[in-house]
């Protein structure tokens, strides 16, 4: 029987594991995220990083283990996980040879908006973010600080519980990545719990928690302070080089 | 319509009109190839010159002379003496042919034609020589058939294509070409660029569905190679008089069933190939260059060594091909094409059938 009551992680995975052929991407991960908090994934290149967030996002099948997510059980409510989350990637983020306004109006439909809600929402997000007047330009001309802005906002077009983030600032100058923070903190202060994955070690510090992966296996996690002070460092920066040294 | 195909669909149209390369693509080849193969790769001759000695100077030679330029082949009669003249006029280009009539052409003609009428051609260009022997006899054979010489008709006729006129023979080819060009390349490399650009995995992640993507990403290829088929088939009867001797309905039925089956190789390609440039070169490679010189499109299938038409026989434009000429040009019933139209079917379900197994386990790793 499903439990009603309000339960505080958002997010629980419970040893995951997956393997492609003999390899494993993940070993035995456990972890929970709790709601409304900034929670950071961390890990090199292929420590686990991609596929574990994948998992959790509906987008591929565990080999083993238990992944809730709201409540839903990946296995077999990928399709309810994927209505009630957002997803935003340094990899990709807005179609350049479509207007503004276009990029917003097709995310906003294929997250189900009604035309109405598109024009009533798209019209409240460009005037917030300053691009109104930039609606009808192509993305592939505006600035790269702008189009952060308005992927973040289209990954949280249609109110999502949590929005995974993949290295969202990747390739980004200070600036930019500053007020992306900022866009964060906001979405974040709106109860959107934030699950986020970075390459940068002062971003780590931003986070509520934080979770490094190292070879598909948890190997610290916990509050950035708390890290700190277990393993007697001043940065996380300096525990992320510590624990990649531990591995080799 | 499900509103987040329908957002898809409307997405893909502005790409397309958005891009003039993809929308020249488009339109711009159907439109040059249907004009080069219809006016520029001719495979019949017009502007025929023909040197004439006439040494009975009768009717039947009289006759045949006007029959020649009433044809659309033949623009100019020269009369010349003596044989021996004509040797100038074909190194000056001035004639093609010469015919020559003999004595007593009308008397003999009564009894039997041979050696009464030569008719001398150009050796140096055997091809071009060939076709106009063909058009002078039957130009000639014609003749006799109407008039009342009922002992020496010739037996000359062309089946299907009473005109001689084979400008249009190549229609289904150009079409075949155009479709799986439009259908199965642009799709594969639309589908590939989704991948490329990484925004695969944000559809993927939305609530949208594998197979709603697909349909999204290919209906906008469905209308506009349904399109081009019609503009294919609008400019060949303009412009080259095709006649459409079959149902109209079986012949949609049919460009329908092949810009499916070129679509469903498109998404095949796509989930092979991972990157726009590897889609187009497969799709240029094992699908287009095989088509053209295998389908028959071209080069005739039956003399084709044996392992070719082997290969000919899984081109699907060669059956495409073969539907196409029986509706349109001997205006077969789905009876009459039933064989090239269920083994395009098969194909079709083939295709449609691989693509979405390989797509469901591909998105998984």
């Amino acid at each position: 029987m499903k439990k009603k009551v309000q339960n505080n992680y958002v997010i629980e995975v419970s040893n995951l594991c997956k393997k492609f052929g003999a390899f494993y991407a993940n070993k035995i991960l456990s972890f929970d995220v709790k709601r409304g908090e900034i929670f950071g994934f961390l890990g090199a290149n292929g420590a686990g990083k991609t596929t574990a967030m994948k998992i959790i996002s509906g987008l591929q099948s565990p080999t083993s283990g238990e992944v809730n997510v709201l409540d839903y059980d990946v296995y077999h409510e990928a399709e309810k996980i994927k209505k009630v989350i957002g997803y935003m990637s340094q990899k990709f983020s807005l179609y350049e040879d479509l207007s503004v306004w276009e990029n917003l109006r097709f995310f906003a439909g294929i997250y189900g908006l009604s035309r109405k809600m598109i024009k009533e929402k798209g019209e409240k997000i460009l005037h917030h973010l300053d691009l109104w007047e930039h609606r009808k330009e192509l993305v592939r001309d505006i600035p790269l600080g702008w189009k952060q802005k308005l992927a973040f906002s289209l990954a949280t077009i249609h109110d999502p519980k949590i929005v995974f983030l993949d290295e969202p600032t990747g390739g980004v100058d200070p600036y930019v990545r500053r007020v992306f923070w900022d866009q964060i903190y906001q979405a974040q202060a709106k109860g959107i719990t934030i699950f986020v994955t970075t390459h940068y070690m002062d971003e780590a510090e931003y986070c509520d928690r934080i979770c490094i992966l190292s070879q598909g296996e948890v190997v610290a996690y916990g509050a950035p302070e708390k890290l700190k002070k277990e393993y007697q460092v001043d940065s996380i920066d300096q525990l992320f080089v510590l624990l990649a040294r531990n591995v080799e | 319509m499900n509103r987040r195909v329908w957002g898809l669909i409307k997405k893909e149209f502005t790409h397309i009109f958005r891009d003039k390369r993809t929308l020249f693509m488009i339109f711009g080849i159907p439109l040059v190839e249907i004009l080069l193969f219809g006016f520029v790769i001719r495979t019949d001759i017009s502007n025929i010159k023909v040197g004439v000695v006439d040494m009975t100077q009768d009717q039947v030679s009289h006759d045949i002379c006007n029959k020649l330029l009433g044809s659309t082949y033949f623009s100019e009669i020269i009369s010349v003496d003596k044989i021996s003249d004509a040797d100038l006029l074909f190194r000056e280009n001035r004639i093609h042919e010469l015919i020559i009539f003999g004595k007593e052409l009308e008397k003999e003609t009564t009894n039997r034609l041979g050696g009464e009428i030569s008719i001398i051609l150009d050796g140096s260009n055997p091809t071009v020589s060939q076709l106009i022997l063909n058009y002078t006899n039957a130009v000639i054979s014609d003749y006799f058939s109407l008039a009342d010489y009922k002992d020496i008709v010739p037996q000359y006729r062309m089946v299907y294509n009473e005109e001689l006129n084979s400008t249009y023979m190549f229609v289904p080819g150009v079409m075949a070409l155009v479709l799986l060009l439009i259908s199965a390349m642009m799709t594969a490399i639309t589908l590939t660029k989704e991948k490329e650009n990484h925004s695969f995995e944000m559809l993927l992640i939305s609530p949208i569905r594998p197979l709603e993507v697909i349909i999204g990403k290919v209906t906008p290829y469905l209308v506009l190679s349904l399109a081009n088929g019609v503009l294919i088939l609008f400019l060949s009867k303009v412009l080259f008089g095709l006649p459409f001797l079959g149902s109209n309905l079986l012949l949609f039925a049919i460009i329908l069933l092949y810009v499916l089956l070129s679509l469903s190789i498109g998404i095949f390609i796509s989930v092979v190939a991972d990157t726009q440039i590897v889609a187009m070169l497969f799709s240029l490679v094992v699908l287009l260059m095989p088509t053209m010189l295998l389908s028959g499109f071209i080069f005739p299938i039956a003399n084709m060594p044996w392992p070719l038409q082997l290969i000919s026989s899984i081109m699907p434009a060669r059956w495409f091909i073969i539907c196409f000429k029986g509706v349109v040009i001997q205006g077969l019933g789905i009876v009459g094409v039933l064989k090239p139209f269920l083994i395009l079917l098969g194909m079709t379900l083939f295709f449609m059938i691989l693509s979405v197994k390989r797509y469901n386990t591909h998105l998984d790793d």
